[in-house]
């Protein structure tokens, strides 16, 4: 069965059908959030919530498109959001606690690392860059795809994508 | 790649999966763009992490049938909860019921003799002329003061 079946099925009442769904993208799911939110416990959690989310926001799907980039837009506009509250709750931490030491940066988690060198190239970039680089690189998306699932215009994707690249080019020459 | 006029050519007209893959991998083999594009996704697929290399991944079915479960039932009260409702409604009933008895069976109130002092003052005069008269009663039951004064003209009796 193809994604938007599964879909229909799945409006239809049959859970499993969005179960199976769900099967099917818990890895790219988990890959996508870990390149934005590079920490496990975290991309954990928001594709809990984007799972939950787009069963619920189902209704609203057009079939017409693809299941995995809407999903891959929901899921990384709650990837985004959860940047923002920590940042800002960072900032807040900093303001009223300044005894308490803050860091800064994201923390991957060690032990579940693939290697410290990605963790660094990637630190350079911004999460949107890294969300573009990835599927690109990864998933072999075009600049309309990514600009899809971005939720911005086709040239920003690209202007996203060559930053990232330069940006890139410069860590691992550092490196 | 993304540029290449072949190989957007290939992907788009190529109806066999089989071929278009096919014919795709000769032309970016030979093709000087696509080489270079290849290269730098290949480089940038070196940075980013791809889905084999995260590891296991949780399953997120457990969880998500949870919330919607959650959803679906709205939270009971626990049967503790529900038992002392029941208790207290019974409590009450009780209580009320015993009040009643004892209002509706016990010994009727003794009656609380008046001991008021009622007066009463008709008139009042000072040398003829008309005055007003104003009763203190006191906390103290046999006790009770009079004042009496002039009327001067423009007052109220």
């Amino acid at each position: 069965m193809t994604d938007n079946e599964l879909v229909t099925s799945c409006l239809q009442g049959r859970l499993d059908s969005y179960r199976e769904l769900m099967a099917r993208y818990s890895r790219y799911a988990m890959t996508v959030a870990w390149n934005v939110l590079l920490n496990r416990e975290d991309a954990e959690d928001a594709c809990q919530e984007a799972f939950l989310k787009a069963f619920r926001n189902l209704g609203s799907f057009d079939s017409r498109r693809s299941f995995k980039n809407w999903f891959y837009a929901l899921l990384t506009n709650l990837c985004l959001d959860g940047i923002r509250k920590k940042k800002r709750s960072r900032e807040l931490a900093v303001r009223y606690a300044r005894e308490v030491p803050v860091e800064m940066h994201m923390s991957p988690d060690p032990s579940s690392a693939p290697a410290a060198f990605q963790f660094e190239w990637l630190r350079s970039l911004t999460p949107k860059e890294r969300l573009a680089l990835y599927l690109w690189s990864q998933e072999e998306y075009s600049g309309a795809e990514i600009a899809a699932v971005l939720g911005c215009s086709q040239n920003t994707a690209h202007v996203h994508l060559f930053r990232a690249r330069q940006k890139l080019k410069t860590a691992m020459k550092e490196a | 790649m993304n540029r290449c006029r072949t190989a957007k050519f290939l992907q788009r007209l190529l109806l066999f999966r089989s071929w278009r893959v096919l014919l795709l991998r000769r032309h970016w083999q030979q093709c000087p763009d696509c080489g270079k594009g290849l290269a730098a996704a290949e480089e940038a697929g070196k940075a980013t992490f791809s889905a084999a290399e995260i590891g296991p991944v949780k399953d997120f079915w457990p969880d998500f049938a949870l919330s919607l479960e959650r959803e679906k039932s709205p939270r009971k009260p626990s049967i503790w909860f529900r038992q002392r409702w029941w208790l207290g409604t019974a409590g009450l009933a009780a209580a009320g019921l015993a009040l009643a008895v004892a209002l509706l069976t016990g010994p009727p109130p003794p009656a609380i003799p008046d001991l008021t002092v009622k007066i009463r003052i008709q008139s009042m005069s000072i040398y003829d002329k008309p005055a007003q008269a104003l009763i203190f009663q006191t906390p103290d039951v046999e006790r009770t003061f009079i004042w009496v004064e002039q009327f001067n003209k423009g007052d109220k009796l």
